[in-house]
């Protein structure tokens, strides 16, 4: 862990606000992210369930313990339970076409062509599918570039049961996506 | 295969919250400070105590009255003078039986002496064997006469 986020930790444990913010500047993006991806593209839904994580952070930061291990860790542990609460009171299925248009927020589309947005989508669509499990290991060790260690923590496994659903996960993606492919 | 779909994954990256939200959200994060939290916290924390002390003081005062009258039950003196009283009472409870015993022994020897009970007269039971006896020799005297008479 860096020692600047150390410190800033220790500060948002004694109240400083500032401190916090700085903290939620650092990782807002990758827990939005995390969210959007295990929603399988629900903007407005990723984003009060974002909100959700850092109000819940910042009421208990006190409880945050370091443990060698970065923020984001605790951060993900936090937004695991708010996806999984908010599947619990809704059940839903979301079209591709309905996150077409919101898909990828505010970044450049000159940046990707068409074949990648639409590829991106579909493996967006095809995550949400996947087991929840399955959906934090392919986000957190590709898309956001974690450890397995960082991983192991921030999910409550060991780094070999995360090896294991590393495996499963990347094989169950390609089956969903080579299914869906053949029915558009 | 698993290499394009790794690639796909990575290019997720690229996936960011509108500024919109991320300036509004993190203005009612910061502006919710624990401080704030803690004093609305420390208020119910000691209404609770509150609370607590007075159900506390309620119950041992409810408790305390049955152990009072428990206590006064337990007074030596008025120990005593419930014994008292309960032996005199079982005294004059005795003297009303044994006078009630008295009069109705009283009553069935006058009873006795006023010759209320005949049947059990000695003379007169004699009198009457007496005359039970006369009376059957008289029958038998009259039957052998009906024999002869009848034998002749």
């Amino acid at each position: 862990m860096k020692a600047f986020e150390e410190e800033l930790i220790l500060k948002a444990q004694g109240g400083d606000s500032y401190a916090f913010g700085l903290l939620y500047d650092a990782y807002v993006s990758q827990i939005y992210r995390f969210i959007f991806l295990k929603l399988g593209g629900m903007k407005a839904e990723a984003e009060d369930i974002t909100h959700q994580v850092f109000m819940s952070a910042w009421k208990n930061i006190k409880k945050y313990q370091f443990q060698g291990y970065p923020f984001s860790s605790w951060l993900y542990k936090i937004a695991r339970n708010e996806v999984i609460d908010f599947w619990r009171t809704k059940k839903n299925n979301v079209s591709i076409h309905d996150i077409h248009e919101e898909f990828l927020g505010e970044t450049d589309e000159n940046e990707l062509s068409v074949d990648i947005k639409i590829d991106t989508e579909l493996v967006s669509l095809c995550i949400k599918r996947l087991d929840s499990h399955y959906q934090d290991v392919l986000i957190l060790k590709f898309v956001e570039e974690l450890t397995n260690e960082e991983i192991a923590k921030a999910m409550g496994k060991t780094e070999g049961s995360v090896r294991v659903i590393q495996h499963r996960a990347i094989k169950k993606l390609k089956q969903e996506i080579e299914h869906e492919r053949a029915h558009h | 295969m698993n290499e394009r779909i790794i690639k796909q994954l990575k290019q997720l990256k690229s996936i960011a919250p509108d500024n919109a939200f991320v300036s509004r959200s993190r203005e009612i994060v910061i502006n919710t400070t624990p401080a704030k939290r803690s004093r609305l916290a420390l208020i119910f924390a000691w209404s609770g105590a509150a609370a607590m002390i007075m159900i506390i003081i309620s119950i041992s005062y409810i408790m305390s009255a049955p152990t009072m009258a428990l206590s006064s039950s337990l007074n030596e003196t008025k120990i005593n003078e419930e014994i008292d009283s309960l032996s005199a009472g079982i005294e004059v409870q005795q003297i009303t039986y044994e006078q009630k015993v008295s009069q109705t022994v009283t009553s069935a020897l006058q009873e006795v002496g006023e010759t209320k009970v005949n049947h059990l007269n000695e003379s007169l039971l004699e009198k009457e064997v007496a005359g039970i006896n006369k009376g059957s020799e008289t029958e038998i005297s009259e039957a052998d006469a009906l024999f002869d008479r009848a034998a002749k």
